[in-house]
């Protein structure tokens, strides 16, 4: 009885790991055991759920390789499973990154390149807007799917005032389409600019999708809001103004800054350990 | 990356803000703040809390950078705003009647985890196409 609800909760498991990372995926399939062992070996996070939950189902691999699971949904798009972080940092190690070379949707478009003075703009200021970047039709089937999933309830309210679609939700095809250099955008070609042809992964592997609600009230306070931001009230959150610095997540308040190691932590659990370790440092 | 999906024409929209330039002032305050070993930029006493320390309520400051007024990055739908990485940035709140709707994307460099430890002296290390238009490079 046991063994069968270990394999029942293994399968739940696996199939969530796989839906959030489809990289792993290939590392599953039948000829990468080599791989696998690397991964294995590198990775206690993974050693640790095959422990515990056993290596995934066969029938779970040949089922989300042929596509009949949302974890594919990135091969059906025709962009290839993009290696994620912990696939990427594999590779790496083992001296198997992909070559940098940019898939066809992703490619460089002259005439979408960046000028001497937009770079250096970027360059001085950190920032840069590039008007008209996606066409509208890009646009409009992003927000359709951010409304649609909205609609559905595949939300995530963990932060006041600011709600995102969950996880899945928010590596659609619809989201990471405004990237098709192919259909007119010109973000690919932007991003390179930046950090050289062929230097960036692209498309990314997701996104966050922020829909900011508006406050209760439409008068805007004596400071601009901007106070009310970044001082934290209950609409913007405790830590507005954060920066990554070396490694280091800076959270800006209004009287202090405070200085922890992020270790790959998402922001969300980066609030959470703002909360248990305030003023605490260590090493980035 | 910023991609907007609602247009974001008046501040106070619940827009992007940021401080412009202030990736550089920050990365040598940082470089001092780790060779002083000290633990946080602004110190709290004993007995004194957050909100006392706010200037709103008469508090001081502590020895937190001044960034200088945030910068609104109005958008219309389509619009891309590309920031570093370290830019000081932060959201405005939102007075108007409508959700804003905005896409952010992180991207990464093929070279990620060789950049990973050398922030700290070199902020522009995975922009090659920035540093070879600042350097004059063909």
């Amino acid at each position: 009885m046991r063994a069968w609800a270990n394999g029942q909760v293994g399968n739940v498991v696996w199939r969530k790991v796989f839906t959030d990372h489809p990289g792993l995926i290939e590392l599953f399939s039948p000829g990468n055991e080599s791989t696998l062992a690397t991964a294995r070996a590198q990775e206690p996070k993974l050693e640790d759920a095959i422990i515990r939950f056993g290596p995934p189902p066969p029938a779970l691999i040949e089922e989300l390789l042929n596509g009949r699971s949302s974890a594919s949904r990135v091969i059906a798009n025709g962009w290839g499973v993009r290696p994620n972080g912990f696939r990427a940092n594999l590779l790496a190690r083992a001296g198997m990154m992909p070559s940098p070379q940019a898939p066809p949707s992703a490619a460089f478009l002259e005439e979408h390149a960046l000028s001497a003075a937009q770079l250096q703009q970027f360059f001085a200021e950190g920032y840069l807007v590039i008007p008209v970047a996606v066409p509208t039709a890009l646009i409009e089937d992003a927000l359709r799917h951010v409304n649609s999933s909205v609609g559905r309830g595949a939300v995530d309210r963990s932060k006041p005032m600011l709600v995102g679609l969950a996880e899945g939700a928010a590596r659609a095809p619809e989201l990471l389409s405004v990237f098709d250099s192919s259909r007119g955008s010109k973000l690919p070609t932007a991003v390179q600019s930046l950090l050289g042809r062929g230097r960036a992964m692209l498309p990314p592997f997701g996104c966050q999708v922020a829909m900011k609600y508006p406050s209760p009230g439409a008068a805007i306070p004596a400071d601009g809001g901007v106070a009310a931001a970044a001082h934290g009230d209950r609409c913007a959150r405790k830590s507005s103004l954060a920066c990554i610095v070396h490694d280091v997540y800076f959270f800006v308040q209004s009287t202090r800054v405070v200085i922890f190691p992020t270790d790959g932590t998402s922001m969300g659990s980066t609030r959470a350990l703002i909360r248990r370790s305030r003023f605490s440092w260590g090493s980035p | 990356m910023g991609v907007a999906l609602s247009a974001q024409a008046a501040p106070r929209c619940g827009e992007l803000m940021v401080h412009p330039g202030a990736h550089w002032q920050l990365q040598g305050a940082v470089r001092d703040h780790v060779a002083s070993g000290s633990a946080t930029f602004s110190r709290m006493d004993e007995g004194e809390s957050e909100a006392s320390l706010n200037p709103i309520n008469g508090g001081r400051a502590g020895s937190k950078p001044n960034l200088a007024p945030p910068v609104s990055v109005l958008l219309q739908p389509g619009d891309a705003v590309l920031c570093h990485q370290k830019l000081p940035h932060l959201g405005a709140n939102n007075y108007s009647p409508h959700v804003r709707h905005q896409l952010y994307f992180r991207i990464a460099h093929v070279a990620l985890a060789e950049h990973r430890d050398q922030w700290l002296d070199d902020l522009l290390l995975p922009f090659e196409g920035v540093r070879a238009a600042v350097d004059g490079a063909p």
